[in-house]
């Protein structure tokens, strides 16, 4: 293997992803540069340090030091694991978007570099675009290491977050591997059932690889097959942790062989994505003919919500986009990957005198809605961006910035409400619940996707990233930062009606009436919000709209 | 025949246009008139595809004023790409839908009637010789396919003006000159058509006036007749008449030290 060809491939790939985005003309340009995304992990680690040694500190003056001790010993061992799954997940929202545009023009095509330099630069390309969250983690980490005297844990911490990253970071290869995979088995196929095969594939992959990350998830099913957190040994994707936490307890020659097994299994993944490249890899489009039926044009169903030609062209255009363009599938997969990865371990958990039945309504319901609201959110804020180098044909027809929200909010709320309305069925059937609860979960659902809708577009509009680099994200960073918090604030403001409805009781006031009032005052709030919304992305569009981005 | 509402198709006054410290227009003033081929001329990098963006509002200028067909470009946009059929430089589509759809999601957009839909990109289709292939997603299309799909979605509403960037990149011989074809005939029927190329035989052949651009401005214009008799240079081609004037003249030296 050509380490240098590795090296330099790493540098065009952290370039690529640098350099890209159009946001960072003029004052904040030196942005672009590796350099600059050190020196900010750099400052990032030392913010992170000086917090968790003054929290540290303060937290040993007040409560005991052995309870401390333990909450920083913890903290170590689940680092590396964490790490891991912070790069698989974000890796999953904001890697994967590999579209065909760059299959036949990649360098792997033309360029004498093999499948293992190319995993390699593109795997230490990725674990440095997140960088962050190691600087973070060990900055916080050190803050405690010094205040409770494991600085040598601290140091194979480090070691070990960085192939827990790497490790990760492979994942995430073979995941791509996969999706290509799932994409050349349509090579010459034809019809629209393939197309929908192809989808439930990749939403499979998706998931199967997340919660295979996820070490909550999987702490919980070693618990519940070996009875205890110590059949974590069984579990590869946790030799990380132990290694730390055999050090901890002083049992060298068990670190040792989990840091080395941990090495073994780096190794492992990287040669195993190499492979998989190499097997997997399909340089040519894939051309599929979808139908022989002869061109008929017919008004549908979209005309009838009251929708212009222009807005249900969109409309149909965005709905083609999400179910056929590999690049999406991670958008689809995420309402299931959220539900499961909160539900699974709260299910596990359950004992024989308290079985999965009884997790309740709040039990089902949080992940439910939770899920809903970002997938609402997310689809949302990237349904501009997504247009990438195409987005030139909205921009040359005419269509009026009104047109072109009303066509895009309505695109998200058709999307999300049939996923609503499943979790909604699935609540009021697993959960038990009365018919007032089962009303009211379904005005939050149907409010939340509306609001998180109009929220997610505004921030989509204002902050679109249409550069089509490997690796596009279709909003940049500070849009998806600003969306994340924003929607889930939100999301909270629209929920605090009930909450108040049924965490304070008043025997003055009757239970209806007080129901009732709780459902209008979310109404309104929703109402009121999308409002605020609506203007913002209807003057963000015409901005939008002024010039195409060059 | 098309219903005309000024008297020039494009009027172009005095137009800058600058990324950062780069003078991509400068002081442009150029008008096409109805029915006119106007081809535009000149080296990488000289504006013409920046010009052609102003034309349509896909950019705005930092200075200067553009009219088409009577309607300010800056403050009635929708109504100027409601008259306008364009085609950019490598036009990107939308690789997911079929042509078909394509086409179908383009007419739409310009509220084209279902029976007039029809007939129009079954008509197209036909011509551009991509019947059979029309349902197909156009990520498996080549480049020339994709240039027809583009050149077709431009043409489907009858635009009174076409602003064509390098229309005739990948197409085969056949379908360069169908367009070559219905340029003169849209011409004939009213429509403007402003268009780049670098294949200047091209130019000189079908284009009524052409510009010639060097860095972001106009260095001349007028028929390839009037160019040549302001240059001097009787007799001469439009290739020697470009070279002449961007300064681009002798690439002997050039070619040599490539050859060492």
């Amino acid at each position: 293997m050509n380490l240098q060809a590795a090296y330099q491939l790493t540098k065009v790939l952290t370039f690529s992803q640098l350099r890209a985005t159009r946001s960072l003309r003029g004052r904040l340009d030196f942005l672009r540069r590796p350099s600059a995304i050190v020196l900010i992990d750099a400052g990032a680690f030392i913010v992170a340090f000086l917090i968790a040694q003054r929290l540290a500190s303060i937290f040993t003056a007040t409560i005991l030091t052995s309870t401390g001790s333990s909450f920083a010993v913890q903290v170590m061992v689940d680092l590396p694991i964490f790490l891991m799954f912070l790069v698989m997940l974000s890796g999953l929202l904001w890697e994967l978007s590999y579209s065909f545009n760059f299959t036949s023009t990649d360098m792997i095509n033309h360029l004498p570099i093999t499948a293992a330099e190319y995993v390699l630069a593109s795997s230490a390309s990725i674990a440095f675009s997140y960088s962050i969250y190691v600087a973070v983690g060990l900055g916080a980490a050190l803050g405690l290491a010094l205040q409770f005297g494991l600085i040598y844990a601290w140091i194979i911490t480090v070691l070990m977050s960085f192939v827990g990253v790497l490790i990760g970071a492979f994942g995430l290869e073979a995941l791509r591997a996969f999706t290509n995979r799932a994409s050349s088995l349509l090579y010459k196929r034809s019809g629209r059932a393939v197309m929908i095969l192809r989808l439930v594939v990749l939403i499979i992959v998706f998931v199967s690889f997340q919660l295979i990350f996820n070490p909550t998830i999987m702490l919980s099913l070693l618990g519940s097959i070996a009875g205890s957190v110590q059949g974590a040994v069984y579990f590869p994707l946790a030799w990380p942790s132990l290694a730390v936490a055999s050090f901890i307890e002083d049992n060298l020659l068990s670190a040792s062989m989990y840091a080395f097994l941990t090495f073994l299994l780096c190794g492992f993944f990287f040669l195993a994505c190499a492979r998989l490249r190499q097997a997997y890899w399909m340089p040519m489009p894939v051309s599929v003919k979808l139908s022989t039926a002869a061109y008929a044009p017919r008004a549908g169903f979209l005309s009838r919500l009251g929708l212009n030609p222009a807005e249900s062209a969109i409309v149909r255009k965005d709905f083609r986009s999400l179910s056929r363009r590999r690049e999406m599938a991670r958008f689809l997969a995420i309402p299931i990957l959220i539900v499961a990865s909160l539900l699974i371990p709260s299910l596990m958990s359950r004992t024989s005198e308290s079985p999965a039945s009884s997790v309740g309504i709040l039990g089902w319901f949080f992940p439910l809605i939770f899920g809903v609201t970002i997938f609402a959110l997310f689809t949302s804020m990237i349904s501009f961006g997504q247009e990438g180098s195409a987005v030139w044909n909205l921009y040359s027809s005419p269509l009026t910035p009104r047109e072109l929200v009303r066509a895009k909010v309505t695109a998200n709320i058709i999307l999300s409400l049939p996923i609503a309305i499943a979790f909604w069925l699935g609540i009021t059937l697993l959960g038990h619940t009365s018919f007032k609860s089962s009303l009211a979960i379904l005005l939050v659902l149907v409010t939340l996707i509306l609001v998180e809708s109009f929220v997610g577009l505004a921030l989509g509009v204002k902050y679109p990233d249409f550069s089509e680099t490997i690796r596009s994200r279709f909003i940049r960073l500070t849009g998806m930062l600003t969306g994340m918090l924003l929607g889930m604030a939100v999301a909270g403001a629209i929920l605090a009606p009930y909450g108040l409805y049924v965490l304070f009781k008043f025997p003055w006031l009757d239970s209806n009436i007080y129901f009732a009032a709780a459902c209008s005052a979310s109404l309104i709030l929703t109402g009121l919000i999308s409002a605020i919304a609506y203007r913002a992305c209807v003057s963000s569009t015409k901005k939008l709209l002024a010039g195409l981005p060059v | 025949m098309v219903v005309m509402n000024s008297s020039h198709a494009v009027e172009i006054e005095s137009v800058v246009k600058r990324f950062g410290d780069t003078r991509a227009v400068y002081e442009v003033s150029l008008n096409v008139d109805h029915g006119e081929i106007f081809g535009l001329l000149g080296p990488n990098g000289s504006g013409k595809s920046t010009l052609m963006k102003l034309m349509l509002g896909l950019l705005k200028p930092d200075d200067g004023s553009i009219t088409v067909d009577g309607f300010d470009v800056q403050r009635n946009p929708i109504d100027v790409r409601r008259i306008v059929g364009y085609v950019p430089e490598s036009p990107r589509l939308y690789e997911f839908l079929t042509c078909l759809e394509y086409l179908d999601f383009v007419a739409d957009l310009y509220r084209l009637t279902a029976q007039t839909k029809r007939e129009r990109i079954t008509e197209f289709l036909k011509a551009f010789e991509l019947e059979g292939r029309e349902n197909e997603m156009l990520s498996g299309y080549s480049q020339g396919m994709r240039q027809k799909a583009a050149i077709i979605a431009a043409l489907l509403h009858k635009p009174k003006l076409l602003i064509l960037d390098e229309p005739l990149n990948g197409l085969d011989p056949r379908s360069a000159k169908i367009l070559k074809d219905l340029i003169h005939k849209l011409a004939d029927e009213g429509v403007s058509i402003v268009f780049s190329t670098h294949v200047l035989e091209i130019a000189e052949a079908i284009c009524t006036r052409v510009a010639i651009m060097h860095e972001g401005q106009v260095l001349a214009e007028g028929s390839v007749a009037e160019l040549r008799s302001k240059a001097g240079m009787p007799g001469s081609t439009l290739e020697e008449l470009f070279l002449k004037l961007t300064g681009t003249g002798d690439v002997r030296e050039i070619v040599e030290a490539l050859l060492r």
